[in-house]
């Protein structure tokens, strides 16, 4: 018995002897007991003796069994042993798994760009995505377990999924929450059945805002163009009516209407010439076609053009673009562009400003060049500027008109470097001034010149 | 049974007042996007969601009369009763502002032209802010966010005087626009009584939470 454990098989054995041994015991001793003189009165002593017998037994019992339990694990060869242990590590696998497959469905749910939303039928939140908690901007947590009203009031949502689990159908809705930017969703919402019962829903959201401000610039476009084409005629109309009723006989006052007809006449003129390059320049699909063009001769045509105009406001121009190769463009539209860019800058710097149009070579990209029209002017409020290439956007409204603007300048100027190949964009303080930047591509030939004179430089230097 | 009711009752009540939330979030948001693009459609979509309101409003105090005389709430559900009376008041009457806006907008001929437009689109968003921030305040109890509502109303009444001002000047030097920037006046003035709204809302949060009386009086007054 103590030369090795006992086997299982032999347990039960092992066990019954064990208590034949405690009951011998106390069998013998409750005998002992009788036939002593006087035993009642000692009785007790002796129970308590025999009970701590049964307890050394017991303890003796224990001890061998934890033998049992506690052998190695290799002495486990019992057919058993062998099958428990195998169960045991298959279930291991199996939680394992699902648990790697439960963390691979939250990342693929949490990688997904449409916002995913699934609800018990009572419309408590049960699960909710990265992409869903941004574009709902689910800002508590945890959201789980909570009633999607309190999480998102918009009632759309709430409703939709509603529907979904009473309907048991596909519900489509179009979500728009309008925050500082305005959001559109498309909503579906899908009951989830679970042996033809509704658990619930899922909802899945698609940010289709940039179809929807495409739109709205489409829609404001129109109502732009009718109101700024109506104004002038409204006017022209207007004073061509009174002098048909008679001014026309008042010499000073005819001249003086007549001068406000010619001046309304040629906004319009301006406005529908500008409409035109702008929609001849949409039309055009393909790339224009692009000549080595030195800038030094745009902008000597540019500067010559606008210098009247500058020295009555008494604007200074800085110019510094003679050492950049020449570029590819198309000399017409980049003339324009120059000018435009010129102009504006002009209009928006008071008396006494200075202007700088600066050109040097990429330092990001080595095949392009940058140019910068910079001015001392009133500049530009930052949340101007990720639309002022906008059609008819205005920063001042009242300013621009009264000087002649159309309103379109700049979204030509973007229009005519995007078909140029090239990309622009502006920087702008207000109070300090703005500076706009077009990159444009360096012609192919100077490009080649310019690596082959680079490699001269480094033969040179090598001799 | 009863107390499954009781319980029942509590989240409706508590998700009627949420849904009248997010309805007159949404009306200010319709409002403000109208007004910048002066959309007439989108203005008169604002106005139709004002019957919803009114009519969650009733469903609302019918709710609440109803908890209160069948279930007798006692403690934080009783607060949370009163409290929603309230706040259903001014929830109905911020819908009623939001449509006056879009009423404005729709009275508009055309697209303002020579107008001041910087402040008024930051105005309605700071309103915008208030109450979204005092409904939050509400559903997560936050006292500390329900302050900041109270304290952003001056900011808003501050912007309020700036535009009224501008507005005067623009009214002074060009008598054409006058109507229409009678009309913009309105709705600032709106815009601001929506932030006092807003304002209170984050007040009776406070009160229903901690058992505090912040009120500075009623905004009609």
């Amino acid at each position: 018995m103590t030369e090795r454990p006992p086997s299982p098989s032999e347990l039960p054995a092992a066990v019954s002897k064990g208590v034949l041994v405690a009951l011998v015991t106390l069998s013998f001793a409750l005998m002992l007991v009788l036939l002593a003189p006087g035993g009642a009165e000692r009785l007790a002593d002796v129970v308590i003796r025999v009970l701590m017998s049964i307890g050394v037994v017991a303890v003796a019992i224990l001890a061998w069994l934890s033998g049992v339990l506690g052998r190695p694990p290799e002495a486990a060869e019992g057919p058993v042993f062998q099958q428990l242990d195998s169960e045991l590590g298959s279930l291991g696998d199996v939680l394992g798994r699902s648990r790697e497959q439960g963390m691979w469905l939250t990342t693929i749910l949490d990688a997904m760009a449409e916002g995913v939303v699934v609800c018990s039928p009572s419309t408590h939140v049960l699960l909710v995505n990265k992409a869903a908690r941004e574009l709902l901007d689910l800002r508590t947590s945890p959201v789980e377990g909570r009633l999607l009203l309190e999480v998102h009031r918009s009632p759309l949502l709430r409703d939709a999924i509603d529907e979904a689990v009473s309907e048991q159908r596909v519900i489509r809705r179009e979500l728009v929450l309008r925050r500082q930017d305005t959001l559109h969703l498309a909503v579906v919402v899908a009951p989830i059945f679970e042996e033809e019962v509704v658990r619930g829903a899922v909802a899945v959201l698609h940010d289709i805002s940039p179809i929807r401000h495409l739109e709205r610039i489409r829609r404001d476009f129109v109502a732009n163009v009718s109101h700024e084409l109506r104004t002038p005629l409204a006017t022209i109309s207007g004073y061509a009516e009174t002098l048909l009723s008679g001014a026309v006989e008042l010499e000073p006052v005819a001249t003086d209407f007549i001068e406000v007809i010619e001046r309304n006449a040629g906004r319009l003129t301006v406005m529908v010439e500008d409409l035109l390059v702008l929609a001849k320049l949409e039309a055009r699909g393909e790339r224009r076609s692009l000549d080595s063009v030195r800038l030094f001769g745009v902008v000597a045509d540019v500067v010559e053009a606008v210098e009247p105009i500058a020295e009555d406001k008494e604007i200074d121009l800085v110019v510094e673009v003679d050492h950049v190769p020449p570029i590819l463009a198309e000399r017409r539209a980049l003339t324009q562009v120059m000018r435009n860019l010129v102009e504006n800058a002009i209009k928006y710097t008071d008396s006494g400003g200075c202007i700088f149009l600066r050109a040097d070579p990429d330092p990001d990209n080595e095949g392009r060049v940058r140019v910068k029209v910079t001015d001392t002017g009133i500049g530009i409020e930052p949340r101007h500027l990720p639309r002022i290439f906008e059609r008819f956007y205005r920063v001042d409204d009242g300013r621009s008109r009264e000087d002649g603007g159309t309103g379109l300048g700049l979204a030509i100027v973007k229009h005519m470097v995007l078909a140029m190949d090239g990309e622009i964009d502006v920087e702008s303080r207000p109070g300090e001034g703005s500076t706009f930047s077009v990159w444009l591509k360096i012609a192919a030939q100077e490009r080649a010149d310019l690596q082959e004179e680079s490699v001269d430089d480094r033969d040179a230097l090598r001799a | 049974m009863t107390a499954t009711r009781y319980a029942r009752d509590m989240r409706s009540l508590r998700e009627l007042l949420l849904r009248m939330g997010g309805h007159v979030e949404e009306m200010l948001g319709g409002a403000a996007e109208a007004l910048v693009h002066h959309d007439v459609a989108l203005a008169r979509q604002v106005r139709s969601m004002d019957r919803d309101v009114n009519r969650l409003e009733y469903e609302v105090d019918a709710l609440c009369l109803r908890i209160l005389g069948l279930h007798h709430p006692s403690g934080g559900d009783l607060r949370f009763v009163a409290v929603s009376m309230k706040l259903v008041t001014h929830l109905e009457r911020m819908g009623d502002l939001a449509k006056n806006i879009s009423d404005r907008i729709t009275e508009m001929e055309q697209r303002p032209t020579t107008m001041i437009y910087v402040d008024l689109p930051r105005m309605s968003e700071r309103v915008r802010l208030m109450i979204s921030g005092a409904l939050d305040a509400f559903v997560e109890r936050d006292v500390e966010l329900a302050e900041e509502v109270v304290e952003a109303d001056s900011e808003v009444d501050d912007l309020y005087w700036r535009i009224h001002r501008s507005l005067e000047a623009v009214m002074l030097s060009n008598p054409e626009v006058v109507s229409y920037a009678i009309k913009l006046l309105l709705i600032c003035k709106y815009l601001e009584r929506l932030g006092d709204h807003a304002a209170n809302i984050a007040e009776e949060v406070i009160f229903f939470v901690e058992g505090r009386d912040v009120r500075r009086g009623d905004p009609d007054s």
